[in-house]
């Protein structure tokens, strides 16, 4: 079953008079369980794709499809929920909450969908903290936390919602290339055991290395879709 | 839990931000309960004061007036015209009888007169006249007078050469007094002195003529009276007390000077400067040193040393003037310069020429320029605009407890109904019989009894110039010259029943209630029943019908009020200032909220509840300071600074009392502030796309 699917999708950009195109015609699918890197320079587009199918924006043609619902068709309300229920994400800046400490940033979005029980929350909380090796660190507000552990914290809250697909933008680039490394080692782990869908965006060889498949974007159009591969 | 934990946190990071808008919101709710506290306790204060002195709960007057009633006066100073009511009988039956809530009802009429005590001429020439009567047994008195007299002649004499040139702008004419020189001269010669006991009616009558209105002096006191039932007056206001002399016996007519105005307006001049100073030293700690206004009163008492030499007879400037040079250590010796040197007082030595100026002079002078137990001509202008005259003797001088020294509600005399009402140009009973004889007499059937000024055709207009008589002047009625020296020496002793007193025309009349919180219920019926029974009466709170004063808390609640608004303005903005550089500060935070998954209300419970905490956690802290200064200050009380602010107080000290609902009002208005404080942040917070948390900065 496809998790993702673009087809002809525009994305423009108005900047004053100019219109800058970052999407031209951009048509892709992702599989379930995939583990993709979206490559290209700087300015090739590769974050535009990424927030159209992290569903915090909209194409300005064509049509996205996220786990089977158009996001094009859906009010702003269910864009969030869909956010909400089916994706994680994963930010180059880590993005964590500063008030709050790695329990509370993990358990954030579990809250958010108020349909889960106290003790569920718990043990998925436990199980992602552990999982990213952070048992010790559960106390701690991020500006306590070196890098790499905030960016798994970071993982830790994408994935705790169980979602479809998990969406990283860059997550290496703040981080040295060892803690990189092992960040990129977590995540295709968890791809192994929870079937999560991974699309990331980077330049990082590092990361392209590890990758199934590679999509590979140049001035908003694609220039190889790469091997289609679980 | 979480919304309150991030709430709570983000409070805590942005710490001096919080903190400022806690100070603000610290500071508008003390200030609001202890303003709001305060206002409350000078309202309650003035209630007290007016309802227990002069208005009662409730005033009633003619439904025809053409002014609204102002007990105190209205805003240009003057007297509201009220019209009157004919018969107070069938007024007070009818209401207590119909209004159950009614405890008593007291007949009022408030007017200004003029009275006019006379010089220092005019007092020892009575008083010479007075021991003529027994010419053996006061020859010591008779010749200490006749000295003294000769003693204020030359004084006549030498402030007449000193002034000559400014005596006809003074008097209004220099014609009237052309023969002065003359005049002083006999006045002054020896053979005028020397057989002036064989001719002593005729002498004291040439110079109660011809001396005593040389004397330029402002002997003139305008006077604010009530006329009313003295006995009913005295039981119905519980604050009313007797200062000083005695209480207007029951039925009789009489005087009861305003203790206020006795000390502050008849009360020899000198000496009432030296009681302000002494005052204000004691009360106030002020120094002569340091205070130009005390100096500036030791300078007028030196000015005005004459009023106090010249009071002295001989025989005692001869006893004094040894004591006042020892006393000063001085050897000035004329009595003169020893007064002015006297007068001249400071911080030092202020204490003890106090006692000295008690003890040694003021036995000896006119302290007051009525003396209780005298008879003296008040005069007024009646309803109609001709003057009328009555003597009434003074019984003594009333004060209101607990707010004696303020003049706002004190500063109005007593007189009893019945000479109020003559004053005011209505017949009393006996002057009623002898007109309807009259007119019996004369087949004169339609005229109105009750006014007079319908019988010579004065215009209904009060003007003094188109008065009828040719020979009236204001400056004779300023002299107090005006017919009735005769009439003033007659006591009135005719003796009047309750029902003569009560019965009759009113102005207006005090009303006080068996339950004063059921009062605009009272005021509705007491309009209710004037409508079916025709009282033609209307009637006013005790705020409405005290005049200015009363609207006054209005007002100060009224600005108390928006300064609380402005506060709260104030803290709405910065509130929502801070919220809103929060809320720019926090973009990334909050679009990262939204990418995973927060939605928009989520955002706007999160503001809320960040104000709530702030507005809850410093409006708590500001009751708590709040209630704390009104305990603690108000059961001390706050001392009454002045006179008038007694009145306000209805004491030395204002006690302030914690009132629960003016706290839970300016908790709700907290509230209401942190809500639309939060609105336009928060809306902008919703506006922050989830595209904030991609961008690539940190």
């Amino acid at each position: 079953m496809d998790t993702i699917e673009l087809s002809n999708v525009v994305k423009e950009y108005r900047l004053g008079e100019v219109v800058v195109p970052a999407l031209k015609n951009v048509s892709l699918k992702i599989n379930n369980g995939e583990f993709t890197v979206i490559a290209g320079p700087s300015g090739s587009g590769k974050t535009t794709l990424l927030n159209l199918v992290g569903c915090v924006d909209v194409a300005s043609g064509g049509s996205v499809r996220v786990s089977g619902q158009n996001t094009a068709e859906l009010s702003e309300r269910e864009l969030t929920d869909l956010r909400l229920n089916k994706i994680g994400f994963i930010f180059q800046s880590f993005n964590l909450i500063s008030v709050l400490n790695v329990y509370d940033n993990v358990e954030f979005p579990l809250l958010l969908m108020k349909n889960i029980s106290k003790k569920e929350r718990h043990e998925r909380v436990s199980h992602f903290i552990e999982k990213v090796g952070l048992q010790d660190h559960m106390k701690h507000r991020p500006n306590e936390l070196s890098g790499g552990q905030r960016q798994r914290v970071a993982i830790a809250r994408a994935l705790v919602t169980k979602p479809r697909i998990v969406l990283a933008d860059e997550p290496t680039a703040n981080l040295d290339s060892k803690t990189g490394q092992s960040i990129i080692d977590l995540m295709k782990e968890i791809n192994a055991s929870e079937k999560t869908t991974f699309l990331f965006s980077t330049h990082d060889d590092n990361v392209i290395r590890h990758a199934r498949r590679i999509i590979k974007l140049r001035d908003g159009a694609i220039e190889s879709l790469g091997e289609t591969g679980i | 839990m979480l919304l309150w934990k991030l709430a709570l946190r983000n409070l805590f990071l942005h710490r001096l931000k919080t903190i400022v808008i806690g100070m603000i919101i610290v500071f508008g709710t003390t200030l609001a309960i202890v303003g709001n506290s305060i206002v409350d306790a000078i309202s309650g204060g003035m209630q007290n004061s007016l309802t227990n002195s002069i208005t009662g709960d409730i005033q009633i007057y003619s439904a025809e007036a053409k002014e609204q009633i102002a007990v105190l006066g209205s805003m240009d100073g003057n007297m509201p015209d009220i019209g009157h009511v004919s018969d107070f009988k069938k007024v007070k039956e009818t209401l207590i009888t119909q209004v159950p809530n009614i405890k008593d009802i007291i007949p009022m009429g408030i007017n200004t007169a003029m009275l006019n005590p006379g010089n220092l001429l005019d007092i020892k020439l009575e008083e010479l006249r007075h021991a003529f009567e027994a010419p053996a047994a006061n020859a010591l008195r008779i010749a200490a007078l006749k000295q003294h007299l000769q003693a204020i002649i030359k004084d006549i004499e030498r402030s007449q050469r000193d002034n000559e040139a400014n005596l006809g702008g003074i008097y209004g004419g220099k014609k009237l007094f052309e023969n002065a020189p003359r005049d002083i001269a006999t006045s002054l010669s020896p053979s005028f002195w020397k057989d002036f006991d064989a001719h002593h009616e005729e002498r004291i009558e040439f110079l109660a003529n011809k001396m005593a209105p040389l004397i330029f002096d402002d002997n003139q006191l305008y006077l604010s009276y009530i006329g009313t039932v003295p006995e009913l007056f005295q039981a119905s206001f519980p604050q009313f007390e007797i200062a000083s002399g005695e209480m207007i016996p029951a039925g009789a007519r009489g005087f009861l000077f305003s203790d206020y105005v006795y000390e502050n307006q008849v009360k020899h001049r000198v000496a009432r400067r030296l009681d302000q100073i002494k005052k204000k030293i004691d009360q106030d700690h002020m120094s002569i040193k340091a205070a130009k206004e005390l100096q500036d009163r030791i300078k007028a008492n030196r000015d005005q040393a004459a009023e106090i030499y010249t009071q002295l007879e001989p025989p005692r400037i001869a006893i004094l003037l040894p004591r006042l040079q020892e006393f000063l250590k001085s050897q000035t010796t004329d009595i003169e310069g020893l007064v002015k040197e006297f007068l001249a007082m400071d911080d030092q030595n202020f204490g003890l020429r106090y006692k000295f100026f008690y003890d040694e002079i003021a036995p000896y002078i006119l302290l007051y320029r009525v003396k209780i137990g005298d008879t003296f001509a008040v005069t007024a202008f009646t309803k109609s605009g001709y003057s009328s005259s009555v003597n009434l003797k003074v019984y003594g001088t009333y004060r209101f407890k607990s707010f004696e020294s303020s003049p706002v509600a004190g500063a109005v005399s007593i007189m009893d109904m019945v000479s109020f009402r003559k004053l005011f140009g209505f017949m009393t009973s006996a002057s009623k019989a002898e007109t309807a004889a009259l007119n019996d007499e004369m087949g004169i059937k339609d005229l109105d009894p009750t006014d007079v000024s319908a019988m010579f055709g004065t215009p209904a207009v009060p003007d003094i110039a188109k008065h009828e008589t040719p020979e009236f002047s204001l400056t004779q009625l300023s002299q107090g010259r005006f017919g009735n020296i005769d009439a003033a020496r007659r006591e009135t002793t005719t003796q009047y029943t309750r029902d003569e007193m009560e019965n009759g025309i009113f102005l207006n009349a005090a009303i006080h209630l068996k339950d004063p919180s059921r009062l605009s219920e009272t005021l509705e019926n007491i309009t209710r029943v004037s409508k079916e029974k025709s009282l033609g009466i209307q009637a006013k709170d005790w705020r409405d019908s005290a005049g200015m004063i009363g609207q006054l808390t209005v007002l100060v609640r009224g600005v108390l009020y928006l300064f609380v608004l402005v506060i709260f303005g104030v803290a709405t903005f910065i509130i929502m200032n801070s919220m809103l550089m929060a809320t720019l500060d926090r973009r990334r935070e909050i679009g990262t909220m939204r990418a995973i998954g927060a939605q928009r209300s989520f955002l706007l419970k999160l503001f809320l509840r960040e104000t709530f905490i702030l507005s809850f956690v410093f409006g708590l802290i500001g009751t708590v300071i709040g209630v704390t200064i009104v305990l603690v200050v108000g059961s001390k009380g706050i001392p009454a600074m002045g006179d008038v602010s007694t009145f306000f107080f209805s004491g030395d000290r204002l006690y302030l009392h914690v009132n629960p609902l003016p706290i839970l009002i300016v908790f709700v208005c907290m509230t209401l502030v942190s809500i639309v404080s939060t609105q336009y942040p928060a809306w902008r917070a919703m506006k922050i796309s989830p595209l904030e948390a991609m961008q690539h900065s940190d």
